[in-house]
């Protein structure tokens, strides 16, 4: 076995909270989450917009813009790098050489101004000590590994590719470096859905060819099916539940996940039992008191209201935070 | 290829149509040169009688005064196209030779003080934006908005006063001391740089703070664009953020700007240069409208039509090069 097996995960998120922070109030983005990323694992993020799935991807980089902040917490990358204590220096070698993301909405992820090509070129010379010819190479083979036309790319400005093309390119500069773990951020909403069902092909393919994590964070449960082999779902800045996929989906116990995967058409079948989750979602200025899910959970009792519930292991590798997870 | 075509005919009938439209309203203000020269000889006592005065006046006038308007606007434009441009009823010397003499300095003049305006401009603008929300930002920006209030004599005045006067540190008027050679040798040029610095300033101190708030404005909205986050988390060096993805997105539109304040940079400013005498084209802009010299007004004022409509069109020209997104004929 590889050396990488004796560290069955490659990145630990510890209690990490980031806080928005401010004039005359703040938000607890991401609340005390922990989990691990595992080697070569795809993990699916699951949670409805604005439950911090992207404030969470942006800590793992230590780039939470502020007025954001990460309040508390540890971020241990390969088991020895201290992400937090990094200095500028070492962040910057850090980002991209080991931890990648392609950003939701990656439309305007490129700068207008440079031909995209040159920007694949700058990320590499800026991080390697690599020959122009070799990163020229590295830059053709990751466009071809994403199915797009080196030459014409790599000389094309950003806004004459079409969304997807875009995509598709940022993929593959996230790829340049060889980084242990792959971010994607939404990688398909606002595209057509043809062009999502390519970008989630071109995903599994790579999951199969490369030699890294995968960390997919969406709102739609149903793209997490093909790809994912762990789910972590997230409520108001917390994971409520993590679990292999297809545990999950056989045996929720989470009633928010409950409640998801009701309303998945894929899942259910049939489309006449959809049926959407009742009530609003919360509003992340005033949680809820207890189990911020408690207004809307059909199971909820006096306890939920008093006391917030934290994850535990309901069985192997099935991790909820629920005070009544026996009895749902 | 056509579209070039298109705007540069554009700007050739801009200008046909500036000229003629300045040929009448020069003529619509009140006076003329006639009255103007009457009374400027009965004051000085060269004529004793009003009627005397007209009849030296009319034989000094080099114009077809008494012809009808259009036949005036003919002849002028026909002399246009020979390179004729009269001569000024003021002081007889050509239209053009006053021109070629007196633009050099005001475009020198100019030109310094626009390079120097805007590099600090810029500079300053980047560095607030990046200093978003500190004290030294709000302060900075206030103290930059009442600088750019000030109008540019009032500066002119006041270091005129400050630095020939109070501190007479500076000469008080021209172009270069009478004691030098006018050529290449250094102390020609040390006498000009010297004379140039109050002006220059004048200038600088006025309008530095107007690419200095615009750059700012644009740098804050590009610093929170997604590629400048993602420029970070690519682990792009700090400095090549600030130059290659802030810099050039918030220069690129204050870049019209810049091109259209050199075509405005020929016209000099008719009150800085009359402050300091300096020997500029806006001085002679006040004198010839202060005497009606309607050959020299027409004169300069072709000269700035000129350059602004070919500044204008240098502006479109180039952006289509300097921003990939806007595309030939757009
Ligand atoms: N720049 C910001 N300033 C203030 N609050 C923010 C900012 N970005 C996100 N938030 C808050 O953080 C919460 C989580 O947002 P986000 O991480 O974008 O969630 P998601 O990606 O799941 O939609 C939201 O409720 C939002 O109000
Ligand atoms: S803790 Fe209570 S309110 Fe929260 S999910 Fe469980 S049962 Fe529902
Ligand atoms: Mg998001």
């Amino acid at each position: 076995m590889s050396e990488q097996r004796l560290f069955r995960s490659i990145y630990n998120i510890e209690n990490i909270t980031v806080e928005y922070i401010m004039r005359n109030i703040s938000v607890k983005a991401v609340n005390n989450v922990s989990i691990n990323i595992r080697n070569r694992e795809a993990l699916g993020i699951v949670g409805e917009s604005g439950s911090g799935k992207t404030t969470l991807a942006l800590s793992l980089l230590n780039l939470v813009p502020s007025p954001g902040k990460i309040t508390s917490g540890k971020l241990i990358f390969d088991g020895k790098i201290d992400v937090l204590s990094l200095s500028d220096e070492e962040l910057r070698a850090f980002r991209w050489k080991q931890v990648a993301m392609v950003f939701q909405g990656a439309l305007n992820s490129f700068n207008p101004v440079l031909r995209i090509g040159d920007q694949m070129l700058e990320t590499i010379m800026e991080h390697e000590k690599v020959s122009k010819q070799e990163a020229l190479e590295r830059i053709s083979r990751l466009l071809k590994l994403v199915r797009l036309e080196p030459n014409r790319t790599m000389k094309a400005f950003p806004h004459e590719l079409s969304g997807g093309m875009k995509q598709r390119a940022m993929i593959a500069t996230a790829l340049l470096l060889n980084p242990r773990v792959l971010i994607l951020d939404e990688p398909t909403t606002a595209l057509d859905v043809i062009s999502q069902k390519y970008i989630l092909s071109i995903l599994s393919d790579l999951k199969k060819k490369l030699e890294i994590s995968m960390v997919l964070l969406t709102h739609d449960l149903a793209i997490c099916t093909e790809l994912v082999d762990r789910i972590a779902v997230m409520y108001a800045g917390r994971i409520v539940e993590v679990a292999k996929m297809e545990d999950l989906f056989l045996k929720p116990r989470h009633p928010y996940t409950m409640g998801l995967l009701r309303a998945v058409p894929s899942v259910v079948g049939d489309v006449r039992k959809l049926e959407p989750i009742p009530g609003a979602p919360p509003d992340m200025f005033n949680l809820p008191s207890g189990c911020p899910f408690h207004p809307r959970c059909p199971y909820a009792v006096e306890r939920c209201k008093r006391e917030e519930p934290y994850l535990e292991e309901a069985s192997e590798d099935h991790f909820v935070a629920c005070h009544r997870w026996r009895e749902v | 290829m056509k579209w070039i075509y298109r705007r540069v005919l554009l700007a050739l009938l801009s200008i046909f149509f500036t000229v003629v439209l300045t040929f009448f309203l020069i003529r619509l203000m009140p006076g003329n040169p006639m009255d103007v020269y009457v009374q400027m000889l009965i004051r000085s006592g060269r004529a004793r009688t009003r009627e005397e005065a007209i009849e030296r006046a009319k034989s000094l006038m080099p114009l077809n005064m008494n012809d009808p308007l259009w036949k005036q606007l003919i002849d002028y434009l026909l002399g246009i196209l020979r390179g004729d441009l009269g001569r000024s009823i003021s002081s007889f010397t050509p239209v053009s030779e006053i021109i070629v003499k007196s633009l050099p300095w005001t475009v020198f003049v100019s030109s310094m003080a626009l390079a120097t305006s805007f590099s600090i401009g810029t500079i300053l603008g980047l560095v607030l934006a990046y200093k978003r929300g500190t004290t030294f930002e709000g302060f900075s920006v206030a103290a930059l908005t009442i600088f750019g209030a000030i109008p540019n004599y009032i500066m002119a005045l006041l270091l005129f006063y400050l630095f020939t006067i109070v501190y007479p540190i500076f000469p008080m008027r021209g172009a270069y001391s009478s004691t030098v050679t006018p050529g290449f040798n250094l102390n020609f040029i040390l006498s000009v740089l010297q004379h140039a610095l109050l002006p220059i300033a004048s200038y600088v101190l006025t309008d530095f703070s107007g690419w200095a708030l615009g750059i700012r404005a644009m740098a804050s909205t590009v610093l929170g664009e997604d590629y400048v986050t993602v420029a970070k988390a690519r682990g792009l060096r700090e400095s090549k953020i600030i130059t290659n993805y802030v810099g050039r997105n918030s220069i690129l539109p204050q870049f019209t700007g810049l091109i259209l304040s050199i075509g405005f940079m020929f016209g000099g400013s008719p009150l800085v240069e009359s402050i300091f005498t300096y020997p500029g084209i806006g001085r002679f802009f006040a004198s010839a409208v202060s005497a009606r010299d309607y050959p020299l007004l027409q004169g300069l004022f072709l000269m700035l039509s000129i350059t602004v409509i070919l500044a204008n069109l240098l502006a479109d020209l180039l952006y289509t090069f300097i921003d990939p997104r806007v595309k030939v004929g757009d």
